[in-house]
């Protein structure tokens, strides 16, 4: 004998769990739908002097990422109610570009929080990142929504990606010399993946496609120096 | 090409710390994955050899059973080891689900052949959590989609068990003469009609992993149910002119001794 209550049981948790489905996946797409705006005006980072990043790019950013972090609240109050690692697949991508434009912005100079001293060039660290969003960072115990490592490093090679293309543009624009900190920086960021024992997946598969950013930029270095159009008083004009 | 160091070599090395442990922890819980499989699958191959339905099982077969049991709670204790709380359980859970399905099967499958009843989802889950030996454990580990997925392979167990039971069936004589089939095929094969009519009206969400992975078990399902309608119906056929010592071994898809040899 079938008891149906059984299936009655279990129809009772697929519903409560489509449920739970539905309800993140409204706060996602807001998030996704903000995530969009600041991502378009980060965009402009390509074809604006840096003269004028400030106040063409970094500024409207900055209100965009805070748009951002209303979404974020919401989905870290609905998500943490809920297991983790059951449900992060329907925000991980969004996450991953938000905390890259955070990155993205952070790194052309740009600081969430007013009275900062804008440093650009600067890499912000996943604590930094959480403190930003007001989110837990490499959570282990406690089940609750967090920041996890891997979708930092997922979001740290997208900046890389941005930026062997910004490397490109900054010549376009006249600027010698912020390719050569770019050429910096990624080499440094990939000397750092090649210390990790990454498995083989998602992350393994792109981090392996940093060593041709370097090459990209280091190209675009080659190009600058080849024609003496590096600045002199840069240090790392690699003359 | 490679700078020796890198100003983010700390916070690196700090990364590869905290991903070589999920890795490692990773690797661990698939093996135990494995072992829970395996022992489970041993498990349901002793129950196979029960000749009786409803009854407590036969001594011969849960002498069988016994070691498995032991390897089964083994593998409970590294995985309750490895997935001490919430936050693992649901990280590991895709690679720990092989495992928990096959525990289900043989749960669900032995509970069928003592009861002749669908052992429920809490009955499951406690009884999963008692597995250990050490104690208790487990609690939360076990989740629905794990047992829905189970459920779906019972019904190949079911299906293989009855398939066996007609040649024992079909040999001794008939206890409903009229109907010309076996009271027990019967009452297997209108519990696995049942379990098909219920298994199939559960509504998941498409797009969904419980969803993919249900779909593909129903077709497995659905040819175990046939097997086993197909099966009665050779009994019912050929039960009318059955002689003396008739084995059934012709005909129908499913229902000789050879194909049973080929399960």
């Amino acid at each position: 004998m079938i008891d149906r209550g059984i299936f009655e049981d279990l129809q009772a948790r697929v519903d409560e769990d489509a449920e739970v489905r539905d309800e993140i996946r409204v706060i996602v797409d807001t998030l996704e739908k903000k995530e969009k705006i600041a991502q378009s005006i980060l965009a402009k980072a390509h074809s604006t002097p840096l003269s004028q990043l400030s106040s063409q790019v970094l500024e409207p950013a900055k209100g965009a990422i805070q748009q951002t972090m209303a979404s974020v609240d919401d989905l870290s109050a609905v998500a943490s109610a809920h297991p983790y690692y059951k449900w992060n697949n329907m925000w991980q991508r969004q996450v991953q570009d938000l905390v890259f434009h955070i990155l993205l912005f952070g790194w052309l100079g740009g600081s969430i929080q007013d009275g900062s001293q804008p440093r650009p060039g600067y890499l912000l660290t996943i604590d930094e990142i959480g403190g930003i969003l007001k989110v837990p960072v490499n959570e282990k115990q406690k089940d609750t929504f967090h920041i996890a490592i891997e979708e930092y490093l997922h979001a740290l090679i997208s900046l890389l990606d941005e930026l062997a293309r910004l490397a490109r543009n900054s010549v376009t624009l006249g600027d010698y010399r912020r390719p050569t900190h770019i050429a910096q920086f990624i080499k440094d960021i990939h000397a750092g993946f090649q210390i990790l024992n990454l498995k083989n997946d998602s992350l393994r598969r792109r981090s392996d496609g940093i060593k041709y950013r370097v090459k990209e930029v280091e190209d675009v270095v080659y190009d600058l120096s080849l024609r003496n159009l590096i600045p002199r008083d840069d240090p790392t004009s690699g003359q | 090409m490679t700078a020796p160091t890198s100003p983010y070599t700390t916070m690196f090395e700090g990364f590869r710390a905290e991903l070589d442990e999920h890795y490692d922890r990773r690797e661990r819980v698939i093996k135990a994955s494995r072992d829970l499989t395996s022992a489970s699958k041993r498990l349901i191959f002793a129950l196979q050899r029960t000749r009786s339905l409803a009854r407590p099982l036969p001594s011969s077969v849960t002498k069988a059973a016994e070691p498995h049991h032991g390897a089964t709670g083994a593998a409970h204790d590294a995985l309750a080891l490895e997935l001490s709380n919430s936050l693992r359980a649901h990280r590991y859970a895709w690679q720990v689900s092989p495992g928990l399905q096959e525990f289900v099967e043989a749960a669900t499958f032995g509970h069928y052949l003592r009861h002749q009843t669908l052992m429920s989802f809490d009955e499951v889950q406690k009884l999963w959590t008692e597995t250990g030996e050490q104690g208790q454990g487990g609690e939360g580990m076990l989740q629905y989609s794990d047992y829905v997925l189970g459920v779906f392979d019972l019904t190949g167990e079911m299906m293989r068990w009855a398939v066996l039971m007609v040649a024992v069936w079909g040999s001794a004589p008939s206890r409903d003469a009229d109907e010309g089939a076996p009271e027990g095929l019967r009452d297997v094969l209108r519990d696995m009609r049942d379990m098909r009519a219920a298994l199939e009206a559960l509504d998941v969400p498409r797009g969904t992993p419980l969803a993919s992975e249900i779909g593909k078990k129903t077709d497995v399902m659905k040819q175990s149910v046939e097997k086993v309608e197909n099966a009665t119906y050779g009994l019912v056929v050929r039960g009318r002119e059955r002689p003396e010592g008739w084995m059934p071994d012709s005909g129908g898809s499913a229902e000789g001794r050879m194909e049973v040899d080929s399960y």
